[in-house]
């Protein structure tokens, strides 16, 4: 486009011995100009206004897209990135589904509820590839496996009753031989061993609890047969029709985010602190820690998805009849940033 | 520059530059072979690493095969895939099975091994009992151990917190039912150790192996922090080796240190191999024999200076000896030789020096003769004289002219000698004395006998040796007769206007009492004419005739004495003119001579109008009155003569003796009787006196009877003022001259 300019510009010029003195000068002037016109243009005019819709108050766990924030990769993506703070009682997909963000972080179980339920919303990258649900007990009661849940009171939550019912059906535990029981997160409350189960995110209340002192012992749901993935990146088939560059451009981005997290833990604390002044930077650091085994496991790229899963989610979910609706899974992902990004 | 340290630092750059080509030479050869030997030796180890984990691995995955071939094993897998859980036979089964497999823990290379229930993917034993009851099913270990034994990369176990490698193979009965997976968590120990295995040459050396995702799977050196499956790497050498190549890069390592970086991309397990070596310490062979090289270029130069050092002083010794002799030589000291000892072309130059000061010496020893001689040969005097006004060498002329004996004389004051009333005029001579123009003065010095002797001295001076150089000739003699010539002159001057005086105080004053007697006479006549005898009026009429004789006399005596006292201002006067006047004026006489006269074109000379009148006028009716028998031809011709016009009147008249030819300028003289031709003879005494006044010169050129030529010389107007001119030095001089002869001639 620069070189088009220059010819133009130059033609009529050209004529006169005056035009050749400057035209060097003209020349610089004009490159400068276009190299400046490119250097700012994702900065300043093309910058893409973009929201995203946090599934909860600012913390650690969004730590990769802060990093993509903080470090500019956002920006060097043409994208204004703003995050909107979700929390209890926050329908975190609708904002999505209707436009208002352009992207979310979602849950699988209730992104795929959404999407039975029409709303045109899917997964373009996994963040936390195992659940971080997991449920622990003090070292000293004994017990160590899901099958020792049987007559126990069990702290569940919304986000967790499924996998807590998958798990019990996976090990043959009725829903009679067990006691849920909805609580908040409470330390003190865990301490007096009223619930000598308790369900957390292993990365968060969990990391608490151990923080605190106490010996736990960790039972994974993933160790039995029930691989769900934690958060998911989520937007709307309409952005993915219209804008893939943009999404493309935003899940790279993320996921540079990300990698960025997992190998920096001990940054996040104070990046989480940019957004949540109350934040206790050594907690946030230690959570992404805690977090680095979920996002990067070791066998895939940081990101990848994997159809067997997304249908293993959807499986149990029909299972515990919390999906009744008929649902194709593979409308709830798409593979196809991931794979451009890893050129797979 | 000097020689010696030109010499020095030729010799210096020499050595330098042989010494730095060499040594960058060795350095980069040097440099070059290490680079080439670190990488084959990086080569060698990252192949030895590969083969070691290949064998590692194959190692692993042959014992698992192995024990999953032991039929105890696969019967008690089958054995507790048949019975119901907790039945005894499922316990005996059990116990068999771990009691089968837990030794072969022992040898570390097994952490765990656990039997899988084939379709659930339960754990049905292991010798962790926490992982009994766990589900395996989706883990690739699980579904590939199915068919084959495989030996699954590290991933990242939740459950053990910790990174792990599983390898799991098959159980099968004879009758190939598949009757369980056997998987044992490999001791990542035995990786390691060969991944982190070093040759124990190098500081610095690493090898780490990574993923397809880029994190490292093994720990690298450099990095405290636990780093496998938490660091990535985005190095050049990952780059490229996660695009599935091999190779060999120079690149900055993930400690951002520059490296030799050997990369294999292990295909079968999808790993990629790094070994790498800082360059730092695989040049720091290179860098220490450069800095051996250097050490050994700088002590070389170092002695590489002192030998050119000391050939240079050995050199230039002489050289210098050279000089300073020379330098000496110049100074004065002649008898100053070399020292020619020396075999080489220094001792030639010497005895070159020495044969050239011998002739030198000679040669000023013989021009010092011959001045000497001169010096003491001469008539005047010679001196040198100092810049304080002392008499330094003096000649021998000084006692002859003056005296005194040189030693009496060397060392006063010249002034001293010099009489009182020259005294200051010869000091402020001999101050004005320069280089450029010499010096000259007259001045008298006291003889020792008290008298007084005149010197005339031409002094110059010398800006090398501040000293004057005076040569003095006793002009004694000639100033004595200036000063009488001078006397008499003004004697002469004296009488001359004392005559003029005379002159005309004579005919002026004489002419009354003249008139008076010629009045008188007169009256005696008229009365008494007739009345007193004959003897008587004929006394009376001589007496008139001498009165009028006298009056004549009177009257050209005065004109004469007139011609010196006239007070007319020269001024240019146009002689064509003159001579028109004078023809007319002498009109009667000529048509009554029927003269001719004839004439050049004349000039315009400086003078007295009236007396240049006079002159002509003089000339031509004396020529007229002189005339022959012929009727007078008379021509006034002009020529140049020395810067003056010469003017000559020529006649066709009587002519004049030779030998009188002076005679007829003298006033009153004449050559014939006043009866023959008649006038007091004062014309030309006349003549000559105007030409004379101008500055001029008369002469006559005549034969008698062959008519005469006058000659005279003027002043021509246009003669330049002495001020204008170029040849001023000469005009004046021949005018002078002129003069003076005018002056002897008076």
């Amino acid at each position: 486009m620069g070189r088009g300019i220059n010819k133009i510009m130059f033609l009529p010029l050209s004529n006169s011995c005056m035009a050749l003195r400057v035209r060097w000068q003209f020349f610089l002037l004009v490159a400068l100009l276009v190299l400046a016109a490119c250097v700012q243009a994702p900065a300043t005019s093309t910058l893409i206004p973009v929201t995203v819709q946090l599934s909860w108050t600012h913390q650690a766990e969004f730590a990769g897209l802060y990093a993509a924030q903080e470090q500019g990769y956002f920006k060097d993506a043409g994208l204004e990135v703003s995050f909107v703070e979700g929390g209890p009682n926050v329908d975190f997909i609708a904002p999505v589904a209707n436009g208002t963000a352009q992207f979310g972080i979602a849950q699988p179980a209730d992104l795929m509820l959404a999407r039975a339920e029409g709303k045109p919303v899917r997964t373009i990258a996994v963040i936390y590839k195992h659940s971080p649900i997991v449920f622990f007990a003090l070292a000293d009661t004994g017990i160590t496996r899901p099958q020792d849940f049987v007559g126990k009171r069990i702290r569940t939550a919304t986000t967790v009753d499924e996998i807590l019912r998958a798990l019990m059906a996976k090990v043959g535990i009725r829903r009679d031989q067990y006691e849920p029981i909805y609580l908040p997160s409470d330390i003190k409350q865990f301490a007096t061993g009223d619930v000598p189960v308790w369900s957390g995110f292993v990365n968060v209340f969990t990391l608490q609890v151990q923080r605190a002192g106490y010996k736990i012992n960790i039972i994974y749901p993933d160790d039995y047969g029930i691989h769900f993935y934690g958060d998911v990146l989520i937007t709307t088939d309409d952005l993915i029709a219209k804008n893939p560059d943009l999404v493309q451009r935003f899940t790279q981005a993320a996921l540079k985010g990300w990698t960025y997290a997992v190998e920096n833990p001990e940054s996040m604390g104070k990046f989480v602190q940019k957004y949540e002044a109350n934040a206790d930077p050594d907690l946030e650091s230690a959570i992404m820690v805690a977090s680095i085994p979920l996002v990067n496991t070791g066998e895939d790229f940081i990101g990848w998805m994997q159809p067997e899963i997304w249908n293993g989610m959807a499986q149990t979910l029909r299972e515990q009849g919390v999906l009744t609706a008929p649902l194709d899974v593979k409308q709830v992902y798409t593979m196809q940033f991931l794979e451009k990004i890893y050129n797979k | 520059m000097k020689l010696t340290p030109r010499f020095t630092l030729v010799f210096i750059l020499y050595a330098l530059a042989l010494l730095l080509g060499v040594g960058l030479l060795a350095y980069n050869s040097g440099r070059d072979s290490l680079r080439a030997a670190t990488i084959s030796e990086l080569q060698s180890t990252a192949l030895e690493k590969e083969a070691g984990l290949k064998q590692w691995v194959n190692q692993n995955q042959a014992d698992i095969t192995a024990l999953a071939g032991d039929p105890f094993v696969i019967n008690q897998a089958s054995a507790l895939l048949e019975a119901a859980p907790n039945s005894s036979e499922f316990n005996a089964a059990y116990e068999a099975f771990l009691g089968d497999v837990r030794p072969h823990l022992a040898d570390d290379r097994f952490l765990e091994i656990s039997l899988i229930h084939p379709e659930t993917g339960q754990v049905i034993a292991s010798t962790d009992p926490n992982e009994e009851g766990k589900f395996k099913e989706d883990r690739p270990y699980f579904l590939i151990g199915k068919m084959n034994p495989y030996v699954q990369n590290l991933y990242y176990s939740i459950s053990l917190q910790s990174i792990a490698m599983t390898a799991a193979a098959p159980l099968r009965t004879p009758d190939h039912k598949l009757v369980g997976v056997l998987a044992a968590r490999l001791d990542l120990d035995g990786m390691n150790t060969i991944i982190n295995r070093r040759t124990g040459l190098h500081q610095t050396d690493d090898a780490y192996l990574v993923n397809a995702s880029s994190f490292f799977v093994t720990q690298p050196r450099f990095i405290n922090d636990p780093a496998v499956l938490q660091r990535g790497i985005h190095t050049d050498d990952i780059n490229h080796c996660l695009k599935e190549q091999s190779g060999v890069i120079e690149t900055a390592d993930y400690r951002d240190v520059p490296a030799f970086v050997v990369y294999h991309w292990l295909a079968d397990r999808r790993l990629c191999l790094v070994v790498k070596l800082d360059q730092a310490e695989a040049y720091h062979p290179i860098r220490v024999f450069g800095g051996t090289i250097a050490l050994i270029s700088a002590l070389a130069l170092l002695i590489a200076a002192g030998i050119a050092v000391a050939l240079a002083r050995g050199m230039t010794h002489p050289i210098l000896a050279l000089q300073n002799g020379a330098a000496r030589f110049a100074n004065g000291e002649l008898n100053l030789r070399l020292d020619e000892s020396s075999p080489d072309e220094l001792g030639q130059l010497a005895a070159e020096f020495n044969r050239m000061a011998e002739a030198l010496t000679e040669q000023q020893t013989h021009l010092r003769r011959r001045a000497e001689r001169f010096f003491n040969l001469t008539l005047d005097l010679l001196c040198t004289i100092n810049s304080s006004g002392r008499l330094l060498d003096l000649n021998p002329a000084w006692q002859q002219i003056l005296g005194y004996t040189r030693e009496e004389l060397r060392g006063h004051l010249l002034t001293a000698l010099v009489h009182p009333e020259d005294r200051a005029l010869t000091a402020s001579a001999l101050q004005a004395v320069s280089s450029e123009t010499p010096g000259r003065f007259e001045s008298r010095f006291r003889h020792k006998d008290g008298g007084y002797r005149w010197l005339a001295w031409v002094i110059v001076g010398s800006t090398q040796d501040q000293i004057l150089y005076a040569a003095a000739r006793d002009v004694t003699e000639r100033r004595l007769s200036e000063e009488r010539l001078r006397k008499q002159a003004e004697a002469l001057e004296r009488s001359n206007k004392e005559l003029e005086q005379f002159g005309y105080v004579a005919s002026h004053d004489l002419q009354e009492p003249l008139r008076l007697v010629t009045n008188y006479v007169q009256l005696l006549a008229r009365r008494y004419q007739n009345q007193l005898d004959n003897d008587a009026d004929e006394f009376i009429s001589y007496t008139l005739e001498g009165t009028d004789r006298m009056r004549n006399l009177l009257a050209d005596l005065l004109a004469y004495s007139q011609v010196g006292t006239s007070s007319k201002e020269f001024a240019p006067v146009a002689l064509e003119e003159t001579l028109k006047q004078v023809a007319s004026n002498l009109q009667l006489v000529i048509e009554a001579n029927s003269a001719t006269i004839t004439h050049d074109p004349l000039p315009s000379v400086l003078g007295d109008e009236t007396q240049m009148r006079q002159l002509f006028q003089n000339l031509i009716s004396n020529a007229i009155k002189f005339r022959g028998k012929e009727p007078p031809r008379i021509h006034i011709g002009v020529n140049k003569f020395e810067e003056r016009w010469l003017i000559f009147v020529r006649d066709n008249g009587i002519g004049i003796d030779p030998k009188y030819t002076e005679q007829v300028f003298v006033i009153f003289q004449r050559l014939h009787k006043p009866d023959q031709y008649p006038g007091t003879g004062i014309g030309l005494a006349i003549a000559r006196k105007i030409v004379e006044r101008h500055g001029g010169q008369i002469w006559v050129d005549s034969e008698s009877g062959k008519g005469a030529t006058f000659y005279f010389t003027l002043q021509p107007v246009e003669t330049p003022t002495p001020e204008v001119t170029p040849s001023e030095t000469t005009k004046p001089r021949s005018k002078d001259t002129i003069t003076d002869r005018a002056t002897d001639l008076i």
